[in-house]
């Protein structure tokens, strides 16, 4: 009884996880998922700021709405658990794009929030790193 | 070199390179030409940092340590090995357990589309082949006698069971398939007239569910019907075989993918219905003692059956695979010696299937069908009491010349269960272990048996039997007999270079 003679393969065992990384979990979901949304939201609106910064990349309109677009649908996946690491993963893309943008056009203002999401977005990839595609399995359990 | 030739090691090398590479390219487009080129530049930035965590960082894979991500396309391709040999490579005869040919005639069977086969056999057909002998003189279909067997006239008991069809459905716990097949199957053999085995799945409620007749399984465990020690629990033996619907007892020694052993429930199967069902834990794999606790030797083997007989009153069989037959041979002759026998022994192949088994004992253990069978009826009549208990078959019997094959090596009447789970629409994609199977039989995922419609595949369970009893019947008529009682291993062309052509040991 005590040795599995078939060791049938695994699904991504959650492991038992404490309150406080749940916690710290679900604050860097949430904290991430209101930025995204926030600025996602103020790029598909028609924000005379992000018009300006858009127009500098010269992609304004279409890049604007597709990464606005982009940023909610990450803020979404971020929350709900069993899309978690997907969100992250689509985040911290942005971020990379964002500040990109930031180092080599539009200046180091407002970097700091791309900075913290993509910060963010590591925290929950981490935590969930054995659930993250073609990378979790092979993380020791 | 002068022959064209992939080197997959260079390829790795330049790919690893190029990622690098297009994530410098891409940002200099995204520098230079334009924006939108940065979509690349994250890309590829995020795919260098993957792949050097595969080669630097991570131990457990030797391809992505030594390749990188181009090793990934290795894995993907190799987990999509068996669908793609199954689909676009394996020739018809050429898959194992079940080729496509024995499995496509149970499909046209379940369907009820009764095709002839053209032009001639897929199938070796060299002197090397048991085969069936037919006779220059076919009997009349009209002078055909119903199929008719009877377990427990021989002890003259009260509640005998009789079969009228040479079929029965063999034990598949609920476990091992889920809820609507084991109800399409039980429904099915309530309307096509034939008898299900329960499997060692505990208390059998969805099987009664339908209504039709059951043989209640007694595993290793007794799931159902044990004590808190493991042992037999004779109230609720005595409970369950007052149900109407419970027709005869078996107790389980052994099985064919797994003699020695007893059975094994993955965790992943494991819900909350099954858990109460079996009075077992979730969350870990359920593994059954090899042996029942009160049978340690042939002595105590008998007093339990005799036990069984007792408590239950219904016709009580066993069911073995043959590890050896002189020591199934001693266990005969202590019967004999104590006049105490089973009403029926069940035997199965070594090439029997299962739900879950570890590999060692699907592959190496148990002696396979044919033998067996014909050594326990050998046996049986040198000690003269063959007319003393039936004889029941089991092991890859799918079809009526398979069937009737086993008749003439001493079977009374056929245990079938993977014939059945095809019937149900297998298509044996080897997944009844992890609760993955694409067809809805063995799962209990809610969203996997969604395509499994109950009613629906009653009827292909009815049409299959319906279809194989009527071939049966053919095979009967061609061989020269009236009845099935009549086989016998003159009927069919031994080769002369077969274990079955001498003693058959
Ligand atoms: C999914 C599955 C579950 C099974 N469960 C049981 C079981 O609970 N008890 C048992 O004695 N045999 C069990 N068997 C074995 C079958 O009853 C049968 O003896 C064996 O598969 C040989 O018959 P076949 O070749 O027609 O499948 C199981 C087989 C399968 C495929």
């Amino acid at each position: 009884m005590s040795t599995d003679p078939n060791p049938s393969p695994e699904p991504p065992a959650p492991v038992g996880r404490s309150p406080a990384v749940m916690t710290i979990l679900w604050i860097a979901k949430l904290g991430a998922a209101v930025i995204l949304l926030g600025a996602g939201s103020l790029k598909l609106s028609g924000d005379p700021h992000e018009i300006e910064l858009f127009t500098t990349l010269e992609m304004e309109p279409a890049g604007r709405y597709l990464i606005g677009a982009l940023e909610c649908a990450a803020a979404i996946l971020i929350v709900i658990p069993q899309s978690a690491v997907y969100g992250a993963f689509l985040g911290l893309g942005l971020m990379c794009g964002a500040i990109i943008g930031h180092l080599t056009k539009l200046g180091l203002a407002g970097i700091q929030f791309a900075l913290l999401v993509a910060a963010l977005c590591l925290v929950v990839l981490y935590i969930r790193r054995r659930d993250a595609p073609f990378i979790g399995n092979l993380l020791d359990r | 070199m002068s022959t064209a030739k992939v080197d997959l090691h260079r390829l790795a090398r330049v790919a690893n390179t190029m990622i690098v590479a297009l994530t410098v390219g891409s940002f200099l487009a995204g520098l230079y030409i334009s924006f939108w080129f940065h979509f690349l530049t994250v890309f590829f930035l995020l795919l260098t940092v993957i792949n050097f965590f595969y080669r630097y960082v991570q131990t457990r894979h030797t391809i992505l340590r030594n390749f990188g991500v181009i090793g990934q396309v290795r894995y993907m391709l190799e987990s999509l090995g068996p669908e793609l040999r199954q689909y676009l490579f394996s020739s018809d005869t050429e898959e194992r357990p079940f080729t496509r040919v024995d499995r496509a005639e149970v499909y046209r069977k379940a369907k009820g589309i009764d095709a002839a086969v053209s032009f001639g056999s897929l199938l070796e057909y060299g002197p090397t082949e048991v085969k069936l002998r037919h006779s220059m003189y076919p009997s009349p279909q009209a002078d055909l006698e119903p199929f008719r067997l009877t377990f427990g006239e021989e002890r003259g008991i009260e509640n005998c069971f009789t079969l009228t069809k040479p079929i029965i459905i063999s034990a598949m716990s609920f476990g091992a398939l889920g809820e609507p097949a084991i109800r399409a199957l039980a429904l099915g053999a309530l309307q096509s007239g034939i008898a299900m085995n329960t499997g060692e799945g505990g208390w059998p409620k969805h099987h009664l569910e339908e209504g039709g007749d059951l043989i209640f399984q007694m595993g290793t465990a007794k799931f159902g019907v044990r004590d808190g020690e493991g042992m037999l629990d004779e109230a609720r033996l005595r409970e369950l075989a007052s149900l109407p619907a419970i027709k005869m007892i078996e107790v389980k020694f052994s099985q064919g993918a797994k003699p020695g052993k007893g059975g094994l429930l993955p965790k992943e199967k494991i819900t909350q219905e099954i858990s109460d069902l079996r009075g077992v834990p979730m969350g870990k794999d359920v593994i059954s003692p090899p042996y029942h606790a009160e049978c340690r030797d042939h002595a105590s083997t008998l007093a339990f059956i005799q036990r069984v007989q007792e408590v239950s009153g219904l016709p009580t069989g066993i069911k073995m695979c043959v590890g050896s037959l002189d020591e199934v041979g001693e266990l005969f002759a202590e019967m004999a010696r104590r006049d105490i026998f089973p009403d029926y022994i069940a035997i199965d192949g070594g090439e029997g299937g299962t739900g879950a088994a570890p590999k060692p004992y699907i592959d190496s253990f148990g002696m396979p069908l044919l033998p067996a069978l014909a050594g326990v009826d050998q046996l049986l009549r040198d000690l003269g009491i063959r007319n003393r208990l039936k004889v029941l078959a089991a092991g890859k019997l799918i079809g009526a010349a398979k069937w009737v094959m086993a008749m003439c090596l001493g079977a009374d009447a056929i245990y079938s269960a993977r014939g059945f789970m095809f019937s149900l629409g297998c298509i044996q994609a080897l997944h009844c272990g992890d609760n993955t199977c694409p067809v809805g039989i063995a799962t209990h995922d809610k969203t996997l048996q969604h395509g499994l419609v109950v009613e629906e595949k009653a009827e292909r369970v009815k049409n299959y039997v319906e279809g194989a009893v009527h071939d049966f019947e053919e095979l009967l008529c061609s061989i020269g007999v009236t009845h099935a009682g009549a086989l016998n291993r003159s009927h069919l062309y031994i080769p002369p270079q077969s274990i079955l052509a001498g003693e058959a040991r």
